[in-house]
């Protein structure tokens, strides 16, 4: 999807200096800073055995390239953490970064998880990692999770794990 | 999907926005519940799973603040369960210098040991200690008292409310400390004991609300009543009797029968033996 919005403004190419070797030139030509903006759409990231291991829903998506390096995110997004294969939790925040190397999706500003299965409980922080490897989400900013049984929080830092039915100060508590 | 450019937004996004926190929280906490709390836990860190069971450690508190009931200690590792729709914990181990304190509304009661284990049985909380044992119950009724006592273990059970304490033992070798209050002639009379025994039992007394403490085992008093100091030693027995505000108000020792005999020695402070 960001290889065909990669269009737009370039920089950096108008005064090329007098004595470039050919690999300085070819790098100056490439567009350095690019941005684009993108109107509401929906994405779903896969593992390599093809199970689903996040959607996401954006209002709008905002995206580029600086220095030669693709980044993007996406405002105001709602979506679901899957775990083999399955629905965990949903989500919502002001915003989204998707890391596609990692395959974490870094959720921030008024960030809410919901628990799909029983015990239900809710997550709020100002910045939420879904780190899908781990099966674990990564929280940070007065940290919040609630349940019928009880509130943990507010705390800097915490860890969850998928369904939110287990959450630690540690990711120690969460290796198998 | 549409697309279009955007130049000036490039900079605005490029910076990641940073985090500011207005204070910083550390601590884990726990609460049953935010509007009305009855239960709350807090540690240096730890994990939660709701409905199941906990772990807390740094400088763990647990306050149970209808049963006016306090734990502090290292770590603590139990489990929820629901009793009478209400959430409690239950098999709770403790280790680290484990404090336990109970109230009631004039008597508080203190329990130390290295480590401690706290269940639920009926309507009793059940907290046995080990390593170091100390029991101290300090009364703020219209006479004051005090008693304290130092043991190998104690086997604790406490009312969940009401009375503070139902039942208790402690093996030793342990030091028992305590004040008589009695009247004399219209003047208040204080005497202070100083026991050694292997074995102390507390037991409450049913309606009377009075509760009997029982001393065994190689006993060995020492009462001092103003400058007058009586050492006894040969008695099996040494049974306190306390009222509701758990001031001695009776004292009495037995031989336990047999060829042993009790032997007193009376000495006034700084005057040598009597």
């Amino acid at each position: 999807m960001m290889a065909l919005a990669l269009v737009g403004c370039s920089k950096g190419s108008s005064n090329p200096k007098p004595k470039e070797t050919k690999k300085e030139s070819a790098e100056t030509k490439k567009p350095k800073d690019v941005a684009i903006a993108v109107s509401a759409a929906k994405n779903r990231r896969s593992n390599a055995n093809h199970e689903p291991i996040w959607e996401i829903e954006w209002e709008s998506a905002n995206l580029g390239i600086q220095d030669g390096k693709q980044f993007g995110s996406m405002v105001k997004v709602k979506g679901t953490a899957f775990e083999k294969g399955e629905k965990s939790a949903s989500f919502a925040s002001d915003s989204a970064v998707a890391d596609k190397f990692e395959e974490k999706l870094v959720l921030e500003g008024n960030v809410r998880v919901e628990s799909d299965k029983s015990p239900k409980a809710t997550m709020t922080a100002k910045k939420v990692e879904w780190l899908p490897n781990l099966k674990v989400f990564k929280a940070s900013g007065d940290v919040t999770i609630e349940s019928a049984s009880g509130v943990v929080g507010p705390i800097d830092n915490l860890y969850a794990d998928s369904k939110l039915h287990k959450v630690g100060t540690s990711l120690e508590y969460f290796k198998k | 999907m549409k697309v279009r450019p955007l130049g000036p937004i490039l900079v605005a996004i490029a910076v990641p926005a940073a985090l500011t926190f207005a204070s910083t929280q550390k601590q884990l906490v726990y609460v049953d519940s935010v509007k009305n709390p009855r239960i709350k836990i807090v540690g240096k860190g730890g994990f939660w799973i709701p409905d199941d069971s906990f772990e807390f450690k740094g400088n763990v508190q647990v306050d149970h603040f209808v049963e006016k009931f306090k734990l502090t200690c290292e770590k603590a590792v139990g489990k929820f369960v629901t009793v009478a729709n209400k959430t409690e914990i239950d098999k709770v181990s403790l280790t680290g210098g484990v404090h336990a304190v109970k109230s009631s509304d004039s008597i508080v009661l203190s329990a130390d040991g290295n480590q401690a284990d706290y269940n639920i049985e009926g309507d009793n909380r059940n907290l046995k200690l080990h390593g170091g044992v100390i029991l101290d119950v300090k009364s703020s009724g219209k006479e004051p008292s005090a008693w304290h006592v130092t043991g190998a273990s104690a086997n604790v059970n406490m009312k969940k409310s009401g009375d503070f304490l139902n039942s208790a033992k402690l093996e030793g070798p342990l030091v028992f400390n305590g004040t008589q209050l009695k009247k004399v002639k219209d003047k208040q009379v204080e005497t202070k004991f100083k026991v050694k025994a292997r074995e102390m039992t507390y037991a409450s007394r049913g309606e009377s609300g009075n509760a009997e403490i029982r001393l065994s085992g190689d006993i060995e008093i020492v009462q001092q009543e103003g400058s007058d100091e009586a050492s006894i030693s040969g008695a099996e027995l040494l049974v306190l009797e306390l009222n509701q505000d758990r001031q001695i108000i009776k004292v009495r020792f037995s031989s336990g029968g047999g060829d042993r005999q009790i032997k007193t020695t009376v000495t006034k402070s700084g005057s040598g033996n009597a």
